[in-house]
């Protein structure tokens, strides 16, 4: 069995435009390098082409071609950081509806943020409770700490249902604060609340050393791979993630793709082949192949959980 | 605009040749696969797809290309000229 731990929907509903905007500009600064001028709005106009499926069918049609059973669909909030960002009950309604679209496939992390006050965390409580969400998602780059106390309420909710956080680490869209994805910065909320298990989202491709020590030394923080196709590193991603698999944490480990942010380069087909019958895992046990690419999310998900069918927490 | 294929198979061979600056000793053809082989990163692609839509005057449809990593330049102009 393979669950994609980190995947998101193309949309420009679900991922702002002018993070889209910034993203492009970065490709074209590094095209007109390589005397490829002026490319901006067509670089645009290929990322926009790319955010347009908003049911998640392409997105579905990739995981069956890949051979990915589940996935967990990461719903960020980037209200507080983006004018083009819908509001947060229609992002939320945007992932339930894929859910009932595609039955069985999806468990959905929340995005909460903790400028959102009371009505966040009762926006959160009904999105666990009427759509069946399985977790929080906080994206600390649009300017907050993972540790912010005015989280505190969100984590209480957490333990108190046994939901875990996944929390993006690393750099991100461009217009937002690279600062805040350092991993440490998690290390508070998760020392005041070890029943709750933390996700570092990325955490095996960016700010790895840190990132692994506190899945070493802290029982409920855990790692992502997320984001591998694209990481700098001479060798590439697949000696890289070998290199990791052979650490010590792979009880932490959750295979995860960060899936479509590299379809420009890569087919999904392509980068899970690799994991069934390449050679990211040589020297690395069975045992801790199924972890990594299954077991670890379903231990933190709920192995007696089912996915999102049809959204209400009794249906899950 | 009126494209034939097969001068725009030949500017999108030398395209890929130029890109590479004769740093490759793999042929190029319209059958190479451009992304497996090494001959386009990510970025090369991005830079290709663009002069392919310049001198087709097409856009090119990413959301409906089957084509992934093994994609070709024959592929890819099938796809934006159909």
């Amino acid at each position: 069995m393979i669950i994609d731990a980190h995947v998101t929907l193309a949309s420009v509903r679900a991922t702002p435009r002018d993070f889209l905007a910034a993203q492009a500009a970065n490709v074209a600064d590094r095209l007109a390098a390589y005397g490829v001028a002026d490319r901006h709005a067509a670089v645009l106009d290929q990322l926009l082409a790319g955010y347009a499926d908003h049911n998640g069918d392409r997105l579905v049609a990739e995981l069956d071609e890949a051979g990915v059973d589940q996935a967990v669909l990461v719903a960020a909030d980037y209200s507080h950081a983006s004018p083009y960002a819908v509001p947060p009950e229609e992002l939320a309604r945007l992932h339930h509806d894929v859910c009932v679209r595609h039955p069985g496939r999806f468990r959905v992390m929340w995005g909460v943020d903790p400028r959102a006050g009371a009505a966040g965390v009762e926006l959160f409580e009904r999105c666990v409770t009427e759509y069946g969400f399985a977790g929080m998602k906080l994206y600390p780059l649009t300017g907050y700490s993972p540790s912010d106390r005015r989280l505190y309420p969100y984590f209480e909710v957490c333990a108190a249902r046994g939901l875990p956080v996944l929390t993006h680490t690393g750099p991100g869209w461009g217009p937002l604060d690279f600062t805040l994805g350092r991993p440490l910065l998690v290390d508070d909320a998760a020392r005041d609340f070890p029943g709750v298990d933390f996700i570092l989202g990325h955490g095996g491709v960016t700010h790895v050393e840190e990132a692994s020590y506190l899945c070493a030394h802290r029982p409920n923080v855990h790692l992502d791979i997320s984001q591998f196709p694209s990481m700098l590193g001479v060798g590439g991603w697949v000696a890289h993630l070998n290199r990791l698999f052979r650490t010590g944490i792979n009880h932490k480990i959750l295979f995860g793709t960060c899936w479509p942010s590299f379809r420009m380069s890569a087919s999904l087909a392509t980068v899970v082949t690799e994991f069934t019958h390449g050679t990211v895992f040589a020297g690395v046990k069975r045992r801790e192949q199924q972890m990594i690419m299954s077991g670890n999310a379903l231990r933190l998900f709920g192995a007696g959980r089912a996915v999102v069918t049809t959204g209400g927490s009794d249906g899950r | 605009m009126d494209v034939d294929t097969a001068t725009l198979h030949q500017e999108l061979v030398e395209w890929i040749e130029n890109w590479n600056e004769g740093e490759t000793d793999r042929p190029v053809t319209v059958d190479t696969p451009l992304l497996t082989t090494g001959l386009l990163d990510s970025m090369g692609m991005v830079a290709y797809l663009s002069f392919l839509e310049d001198r087709s005057g097409r856009k090119f449809d990413m959301m409906s290309f089957p084509g992934g990593r093994s994609a070709t330049i024959r592929q890819t102009v099938e796809h934006c000229l159909q």
